[in-house]
């Protein structure tokens, strides 16, 4: 019934239809209105956007990467995308970006580009890619923009080249492959601590941008033996579990971190979709009072037990297993829904007091980098979590975004101040200023 | 370039507070002259389909008032004169002000709505005292109840909306006010019809819901059970 039409050579292959891959299976089942599961790449230019340049670079971009050109369809078993060739028009910048996806105002697209001043942005709903492929999409976009303004640039640095055809490579779901013939492991998890506060309403999220040199936070995270993912989770589990403290409860709970993990580094691909796991450092309160380097050797060893080809090779058969077993694959799409949604409460947000996710330092030709001031990597919002962070580097500086739905900026105010603390410089700014 | 003299960070140069704690940056003339603004976005991401206020506003007014209009003409016409349609008009006039309380104020203040609601409740009893052939119950039977639910409600709605009453406490809370709400409903009446006092089926209630709000404080200490709840319930 759904055939992949294949148009012409294989060299230049528009799938008309995707299956979504092994990850990407969650978001569609659990996504709602106070959930949409979307997150947000952006880039700030040295100069002001054209949106009828941007508009035509768009174009030019989602007949390069086609798999972003998609609208999802609901099948009798499964979600999948379909290939939609119309014109996805970009928007205005808002407020309160990452809001979940309209069919009638974003033409059914699962992506949003927006623009405001000297800013670029990218929304992409999780089922479509992870940080890493949107990055790719982001750093095309923008080198096609500075082509159409008259810059060339090369097309190296994880920058496509949009005159070649797609490729069929960057649309393979490798977790089978990655997941190979690896053990599955066990998923239960114990609940986590969330921060708790004053709703902000509806539709409504506050983000609060810190900017600390990548020297400084280089620096002190060596003192400490740790990388600077380690040293950023280690910070911020240890003002979680401070907070927590402050709240003087009975029995506390957890303190434990969803790092995603990009599996491209244990497994070379040039997927363009989804292709991350995560881990969940942290700590257990109930174990007594934790200094911040015994936070910091916690986090540490974790991450190098956990953070291992082997591990995540286990940790993704989980998923996939999941997803080929026979009565998983004949039960309706409305059932499937209702069972991932009731997993989702009970082993997803819920067993994690936060996200931070670091997207790495973001390199560009050097062609662009007089032209791009700034990269920032925003989550969406989440009722459950509260706070969520997202953090890259670019040229020098760590970008650290909290996107969070009530109005107490207590976690942002411990975290950076910590660091203060620490001797690493933070400048901070707010999307409210 | 501004630091906020309690968080110790690096601010904007254009900020006006620090957005961590609060406090006003204070810059000396000279520079703050040169303070330029940070362009943000000015509107907001408002989804399609979204609750529109003054469009239900408009459909409940409609939806009461026809009926409402109905009710007058017909008892002015084949009645001697308006009797019964007032009832119909007080009846509607109290829906009507309970349907749009919650978007009369800009602010979303659930303790407005329900105080606005308590006075048009108060209103419509009242009203039906004083058309009803033999009025004197509003002051000595139906002030007293009313009074005494609204109250309730608005303290519990307070102290919850202030997190000093959390998840199970809310329970116990609400089995409390009503063991109390039954006791001065049984009173009140019991006084309004007989002159005396004497306590029956409140009692039952209180026998009741009073060892039900102790085991809900009880579980309310067991953290593991209080979140399995939250996650069961999508709070």
């Amino acid at each position: 019934m759904r055939q992949r039409l294949r148009v012409s050579s294989q060299a230049h292959t528009v799938r008309k239809w995707y299956r979504l891959d092994n990850a990407a299976n969650l978001y569609p089942a659990v996504r709602s209105r106070t959930r949409p599961g979307l997150f947000r790449v952006s880039a700030t230019l040295k100069e002001s956007v054209k949106p009828e340049l941007l508009q035509h670079a768009l174009s030019t971009t989602l007949k390069r990467i086609p798999s972003f050109s998609v609208r999802m369809r609901s099948g009798l078993f499964w979600h999948y995308f379909h290939h939609s060739d119309d014109i996805l028009h970009i928007q205005e910048d808002v407020l309160n970006p990452c809001m979940s996806l309209s069919p009638r105002s974003d033409g059914g697209f699962q992506i949003r580009v927006r623009y405001y001043d000297r800013r670029i942005a990218l929304e992409v709903f999780h089922s479509v890619s992870d940080g890493s492929g949107a990055m790719v999409f982001l750093k095309t976009l923008l080198a096609q923009y500075l082509e159409l303004r008259g810059i060339h640039v090369p097309s190296t640095h994880g920058v496509l080249d949009c005159a070649e055809s797609p490729r069929a490579s960057e649309t393979v779901d490798d977790f089978s492959a990655f997941a190979g013939r690896s053990t599955p492991r066990g998923r239960r998890e114990s609940r986590a601590y969330h921060v708790s506060g004053t709703k902000l309403p509806h539709r409504q999220i506050t983000i609060i941008t810190g900017t600390l040199p990548e020297d400084a936070v280089r620096r002190a995270s060596h003192r400490n033996g740790v990388s600077i993912t380690e040293y950023l989770i280690g910070a911020y589990v240890y003002v979680l579990n401070d907070i927590q403290r402050s709240e003087q409860r009975r029995h506390p709970l957890p303190v434990k971190i969803q790092v995603p993990v990009n599996l491209r580094r244990f497994h070379p691909t040039e997927t363009l979709r989804n292709f991350s796991s995560y881990v969940g450092p942290g700590i257990d309160p109930t174990h007594g009072d934790y200094t911040f380097e015994e936070v910091l050797s916690s986090v540490h060893h974790f991450m190098r037990y956990e953070v291992t080809d082997k591990h995540m090779r286990s940790r993704v058969a989980a998923n996939t297993r999941t997803a080929q077993n026979l009565l998983v694959r004949v039960m309706p799409l409305f059932v499937k829904n209702r069972v991932i949604g009731l997993g989702y409460r009970f082993a997803g947000p819920a067993i994690y007091t936060s996200v931070l996710t670091n997207l790495g330092s973001v390199q560009i030709p050097p062609e662009m980098m007089p032209h791009v001031e700034a990269f920032d990597f925003h989550l969406g919002p989440s009722q459950v979590t509260n706070v969520d962070c997202g953090v890259l580097g670019y040229n020098g500086k760590l970008r650290i975004n909290f996107t969070r739905v009530i109005h107490e900026p207590l976690v942002e105010r411990a975290f950076f101040t910590f660091l203060v603390r620490q001797g690493i410089p933070v400048k901070v700014e707010s999307d409210k200023e | 370039m501004p630091y906020c003299v309690n968080c110790g960070v690096e601010l904007n140069q254009s900020a006006k507070r620090c957005p961590l704690c609060g406090v006003r940056v204070v810059l000396p003339p000279s520079l703050r002259s040169n303070a330029a603004r940070v362009p943000r976005p000015q509107q907001h991401d408002i989804a399609e389909g979204t609750f529109n206020k003054s469009l239900w506003i408009q459909v409940v007014s409609v939806l009461m008032a026809i009926p409402a209009l109905i009710c007058i003409v017909i008892n002015a016409a084949f009645g001697e004169g308006l009797t019964w349609s007032l009832y119909v008009v007080a009846g509607l006039g109290t829906v009507w002000i309970w349907c749009i309380s919650p978007f009369l104020h800009r602010r979303n203040i659930v303790q407005l709505w329900i105080t606005t609601d308590a006075i048009a409740l108060v209103g419509l009893l009242y009203v039906i005292d004083a058309l009803s052939p033999s009025p004197g119950w509003f002051t000595p039977l139906a002030l007293p109840i009313a009074l005494t639910h609204s109250v309730f409600t608005l303290l519990i709605v307070t102290l919850a909306r202030s997190r000093i009453l959390r998840e199970l406490h809310i329970v116990a809370a609400t089995l409390l006010a009503l063991c109390v709400l039954c006791v001065v409903v049984e009173s009140v009446v019991d006084l309004y019809l007989t002159q005396a006092l004497r306590l029956q089926w409140s009692l039952l209630v209180v026998v009741l819901c009073a060892p039900l709000a102790i085991v809900a404080v009880l579980l309310q200490r067991r953290t593991a059970f209080v979140e399995d709840m939250k996650i069961w319930l999508r709070m």
